[in-house]
């Protein structure tokens, strides 16, 4: 993926090295904001679930094994960050969420034809259980093999292909026809 | 679509760019700088600071009662044999102790 050694970075940063760490924050921000705004569709939410997998993995990287990969390693956490902030704020906020769905689903400005291709995408990710959503943003988006997936996940390898299948075609659907507006 | 299969194990490159691009975030600068703060602020947990000491602190201790135990032997190699007044009693080769053991009995009656 990149020239940078992270095995070593990670290893200097089990040291105590937190300009190492720093290097790899840098290099997995994207990502992570990805995965964690995929699982919760708030980009301020996105973010707070992100710096708390780099902050739980800055904790715990002395655990981590460097024969391994560091990215799942790291992906990992930030999942499990991003699901334990969802399940944090479905507590406190299911009523007013129902709220903001239900107001969304009326507003004029959120037609189709208004929208571009980012938030027509991100409106049929909402569309999709969040298993899928995350398989086919990790498989198609992120490039993780569908075992390691899996493993990330804790779900059988052929779960995780079924959700890419389904989610894609669903996916598909909505770049297909941003494409034939564009053609028209 | 008809060319999606759900055999297919490569990932949809077009899809996969739509994707990253549609959930890209913004400020990716000020996102890094804030978790660089934040890490600064938090440092690690003492339990964590003091499991990555763990093997350090066992090599230290480990040296450190090699090095006693080879100082205290060589201690005990060197001879300290301490003559006392009651050994010397008691040993009675000297000449007049048995006048001193006497003299000592005497005085406490």
């Amino acid at each position: 993926m990149t020239s940078v050694d992270e095995s070593a970075l990670a290893a200097r940063a089990a040291k105590g090295d937190a300009d190492a760490f720093g290097v790899l924050v840098e290099l997995h921000a994207p990502m992570a904001r990805r995965v964690a705004y995929t699982i919760l569709e708030d980009r301020e939410d996105a973010d707070d679930a992100a710096q708390e997998g780099f902050l739980s993995a800055w904790q715990a990287i002395h655990r981590y094994d460097a024969r391994r990969a560091f990215r799942p390693w790291l992906m990992q956490i930030v999942v499990n960050a991003a699901r334990d902030l969802r399940r944090r704020r479905r507590v406190r906020t299911t009523e007013s969420l129902d709220f903001v769905a239900a107001a969304s689903r009326d507003d004029p400005a959120k037609d189709a034809g208004s929208m571009d291709l980012g938030d027509r995408l991100r409106e049929a990710l909402a569309t999709l259980p969040e298993r899928q959503r995350l398989a086919v943003v990790m498989f198609d988006a992120e490039g993780y093999p569908q075992a390691e997936i899996a493993e990330m996940l804790g779900i059988p390898e052929g779960t995780v292909k079924s959700d890419v299948f389904h989610g894609r075609r669903a996916l598909r659907k909505v770049l297909g026809s941003v494409k034939e507006e564009w053609d028209e | 679509m008809s060319d999606i299969s759900p055999f297919d194990a490569s990932p949809d490159t077009e899809l996969g760019s739509a994707l990253r691009d549609a959930l890209e975030a913004p400020h990716p600068a000020a996102f890094v700088t804030r978790v660089r703060a934040r890490m600064g602020v938090q440092g690690r947990a003492w339990e964590d600071e003091l499991a990555g000491w763990f093997w350090q602190g066992l090599a230290a201790a480990s040296l450190a009662t090699l090095l006693a135990g080879w100082s205290w032997k060589q201690g005990a190699t060197v001879p300290t044999v301490e003559t006392s007044v009651a050994s010397e009693l008691m040993n009675g080769d000297r000449t007049g102790t048995e006048v001193l053991l006497v003299a000592m009995t005497e005085g406490r009656r």
